[in-house]
């Protein structure tokens, strides 16, 4: 791609919520469950955090590493929501907080609190039924490439809410992080990050 | 078309509501007492890159631009004060009635098209009986000070000031955005 300014134009954020949490109306069961979520009144601002160690040496002195370990990364999300569907931010705040006490199909709104401790992946599938995660996508109406972030929740603070007569702009924090299902190496179950997706540029 | 003095005529301001409203469908407001000063403003943004020199003040190899809107003033001499009360009425976010208020933080657009019951916008035609190339202002409402009204024993001339923006319903608009969407167009209100 040449050198250019660029630009990303507008964006529309679409959720991807486990099957456990009701489809949008007249989407079959079948496909995914995917929610548009909306738009965003600025720029959506994506932060990428890196988690590096340093290796240290003597010989290096007490401050500079000859090495670092990569220890993977996340990511952190905001955006500023003025034109959205209140229903779909409400269960991705209900399963920022690992589904509340929802069941399956279960219309429950938000600030219900599940058991303390709850995992959020609970080692299953990502979208799978009980998989609390959310995929987020932002997508661009010019073709520029979208952002996919298969597993968030919202975070640190979740949704700010302004209250009053003025049109609610919900300022959102999300986290991403690389999820992974716990796998059978055939030494027993355990997480490997090796390939596993934080971000990437496919549609959600 | 050649070059020549550009005359719009005898200019008769026209206004439609929403349904419901007196001015559901076109109805004239009045003639002016002057001329109508039409006044565009364009939403422009300089991209700064220091191989420019990025000091501050301007030297953009580009722009981008966000959209407009247009401020124009009618000085209503010759009119329909019933016409008149209900674009107040209107522009005061559907009020009761003229002189009352709206809810607070009511929407203009009410997420309902152009002339839907609840949408509180007004279209004005401008029309050019002389120059042909009439002005219509889609959505429109009365604004910063919408009115000056002298009362008195000379003729009231109304100074009402008018704001037009680029209404829509879903600013998504499948993907679209603002393109395409009017401020103005040049076609008869009707």
């Amino acid at each position: 791609m040449a050198r250019q300014y660029q630009i990303f134009g507008e964006a529309l954020v679409n959720l991807r919520f486990g099957v456990h949490v009701p489809f949008p109306p007249g989407t079959s069961q079948s496909s995914p469950n995917i929610w548009q979520l909306g738009l965003s009144q600025d720029a959506i601002n994506i932060t990428v955090h890196d988690f590096h160690f340093d290796v240290k040496t003597d010989s290096y002195g007490p401050d500079i590493p000859p090495e670092t370990l990569c220890y993977l990364g996340d990511a952190e999300i905001r955006l500023k929501l003025v034109h959205y569907d209140n229903t779909a931010l409400g269960f991705w705040l209900r399963e920022a907080f690992a589904g509340g006490s929802a069941g399956f199909n279960d219309a429950q709104p938000a600030g219900i609190m599940p058991y303390a401790g709850t995992p959020m992946g609970g080692g299953l599938p990502i979208y799978a039924s009980g998989n609390h995660y959310v995929g987020l996508g932002i997508t661009s109406a010019i073709g520029y490439p979208p952002w996919r972030f298969p597993s968030t929740y919202l975070a640190k603070p979740p949704v700010m809410y302004p209250v009053g007569t003025k049109r609610i702009i919900a300022e959102c924090s999300v986290r991403a992080i690389p999820y992974t299902p716990l796998t059978n190496t055939g030494g027993g179950y355990q997480a490997q990050s090796f390939g596993t997706v934080l971000f990437d540029h496919q549609n959600l | 078309m050649a070059r020549q003095y550009f005359i719009n005529g005898e200019t008769m301001i026209s206004v439609k509501g929403a349904a419901g409203s007196l001015i559901s469908s076109t109805t004239q407001l009045g003639l002016s007492q002057d001329a109508i000063e039409v006044t565009e403003y364009y939403l422009q943004d300089d991209i700064g890159v220091d191989a420019y020199g990025n000091t501050g003040r301007p030297n953009p190899p580009d722009m981008q631009i966000f959209g407009s809107f247009a401020v124009f003033r009618t000085n209503l001499v010759h009119y329909d004060p019933l016409i008149l009360q209900e674009c107040i009425r209107l522009s005061f976010g559907n009020a009761p009635a003229e002189g009352q208020q709206s809810r607070a933080g009511t929407l203009y657009g009410n997420n309902v098209p152009l002339y839907g019951a609840g949408n509180c916008y007004i279209s004005v035609g401008v029309s050019s009986p002389v120059g042909g190339i009439p002005w219509t202002f889609l959505s429109c409402h009365m604004a910063e000070q919408p009115f000056t009204y002298p009362l008195g024993t000379k003729r009231s001339v109304v100074q009402v000031q008018w704001r037009a923006i680029a209404y829509s319903v879903d600013p998504w608009n499948n993907g679209t955005g603002s393109l395409g969407v009017p401020v103005y167009t040049h076609n008869l209100l009707v």
